[in-house]
């Protein structure tokens, strides 16, 4: 999809030895898929790396189905929406089957944040607390709302959002893929616009970068996704680089569509 | 480790403050954290923010300009000792680190950053909800999405509902829009509301014309919807509401 440009980086960070994080994405289909494995030995890798690759394949596999952004008459969320959640559902079922399967694999999980862009809307589902944010214009905004304890105690007011930032159990989430058969992933839609930039990333970076810090690198690396992704990156070592840091960038360069084809991408036909 | 900017007119400490936010402002406004009254400083004038280890000054377009040992910066990473200049008024960075507790603090940290996961049954007790009559609210992981609608409370259609189940319901004079609003500086797409599973929220899209939500201009930036908040765009008024 011409009309998209996207970037994905990761790095192990400065304290651990592997990188357990996962990104894929397939610009002709307008995917995105970033995953962080948790579990013994190498297992988590073996989960966020399931996530992506069985994601990414039911998606392209799926969306071949339907055209594109019809309603789900039943939830009100377009098909993509469904796909992609329907997807990161089957993904946990066959991580599970796996970890009983393998005892290598015992007790792996990983979050996931889903990116289906499609008719100048993105459909996201995640599960977990690898996140999506959306620059548009100079303002940052969150997509997608954390599955983390901390983020619980703040929605219930238990918590104000400074004191999030400084608990200890910020690495606690409370839902991910692997763990349990009936996940729940949470989805959201909305407008893409020509000039959205969305950043998807792990909690590599926002344990220890904050929003206005994220903001600000954005806005100053603007349309170079490459540069801005590894000054944000590079803000996370800096910080310390406690865990594995990942991040997709995709930029809305032009109207968003899977119907069209090479030539009125290129001459902004409608 | 902790950090702080002490205070000083020529020469006297006029107070301290200790970095212990993410953000300290510094300016002639009373709003700001570092509160200077004189008016060779702006009233948003510089900020200090802590990002990690690091702490970065950042002058923020103020009149006079800030310098740090006296050279003019609009951003720079502060060491301790660096002595910053603002009007007439100079802060002196101070950065106390205490080697072994530091190294004590950063061994338990790494276990505590690796992402773990929580079962339902210790993130009940963590939440304080096990047992208790919240039960209902205990499991709210799995909560039903909230259906949110608005009402039409000016014009023609005055009284009408529109039930907000879709994912996107968009605002303007566009064709596609749910809910139509005429008006020569209104956009096709002038908002759009976006069903989420923590609630609606809205925001601007396009046009001259901006709708405004309880009086307040929206920006691209979405502001979550609550119960009775009013959503005037042109000439249409509509009220949200929570279907109970």
């Amino acid at each position: 999809m011409s009309a998209l440009e996207m970037i994905a980086v990761t790095d192990v960070g400065i304290k651990r030895d592997h990188n357990e994080d996962c990104v894929g994405t397939d610009i002709q289909a307008g995917l995105a898929v970033l995953a962080d494995g948790m579990g013994g030995h190498n297992a988590g890798e073996v989960a966020s790396s399931m996530a992506v690759d069985l994601i990414i394949r039911l998606l392209k596999d799926g969306l071949k189905r339907f055209p594109e952004g019809e309603l789900d008459e039943e939830t009100g969320f377009s098909k993509e929406a469904v796909l992609a959640r329907n997807s990161t559902v089957t993904a946990n079922n066959v991580i599970i089957e796996t970890a009983q399967a393998k005892p290598e694999c015992a007790g792996m999980g990983t979050t996931v944040v889903v990116a289906v862009f499609y008719d100048d809307r993105v459909a996201v589902a995640h599960v977990g607390d690898s996140r999506m944010y959306l620059l548009r214009e100079e303002y940052l905004s969150h997509v997608t709302e954390d599955h983390s304890l901390i983020q619980e105690q703040v929605r219930r007011g238990l918590l104000t959002a400074e004191d999030a930032r400084n608990s200890a159990i910020k690495n606690l989430v409370t839902r991910a893929l692997g763990v349990e058969k009936d996940v729940e992933a949470d989805v959201v839609e909305d407008i893409a616009r020509v000039g959205d930039i969305y950043m998807m990333c792990s909690d590599g970076l926002t344990d220890v970068v904050p929003d206005e810090a994220i903001r600000l690198t954005m806005l100053e690396h603007g349309n170079n996704l490459q540069a801005s992704a590894q000054a944000l990156i590079d803000l996370a070592n800096d910080a310390g680089g406690p865990d594995n840091i990942s991040v997709i960038m995709i930029r809305v360069k032009a109207s968003v569509s899977r119907k069209k084809g090479f030539f009125s991408q290129l001459f902004g036909g409608k | 480790m902790s950090t702080k900017l002490i205070l000083k007119f020529k020469d006297t400490v006029i107070s301290e403050f200790e970095l212990n936010q993410e953000e300290t402002t510094i300016g002639r406004k009373d709003e700001n954290i570092i509160h200077i009254d004189n008016l060779a400083v702006s009233s948003r004038h510089a900020r200090v923010l802590k990002i990690g280890k690091k702490v970065i000054l950042e002058d923020l377009e103020s009149t006079n300009g800030t310098l740090v040992n006296g050279q003019e910066t609009s951003k720079h990473i502060l060491k301790s000792g660096d002595v910053i200049t603002v009007g007439k008024h100079t802060l002196t960075f101070v950065s106390l680190e205490d080697g072994v507790e530091v190294g004590k603090e950063e061994q338990a940290e790494s276990d505590m950053d690796k992402t773990m996961i929580i079962s339902a049954s210790a993130r009940e007790e963590m939440m304080g909800t096990k047992g208790s009559s919240d039960s209902s609210n205990s499991n709210a992981a799995a909560a039903p999405m909230l259906l949110g609608t608005v009402q039409y409370i000016s014009g023609p259609l005055m009284g009408k509902v529109v039930d907000l189940k879709a994912s996107l319901t968009n605002i303007g004079k566009g064709e596609n829009c749910k809910i139509r609003v005429k008006g020569m500086l209104v956009g096709k797409q002038a908002a759009v509301i976006t069903r989420r599973p923590t609630g609606y929220h809205i925001a601007y899209l396009e046009g001259m014309s901006k709708p405004k939500v309880n009086g307040k201009t929206l920006t691209s930036a979405p502001t979550t919807l609550k119960e009775g908040d009013i959503i005037e765009l042109n000439d249409t008024k509509l009220e949200f509401f929570i279907r109970k």
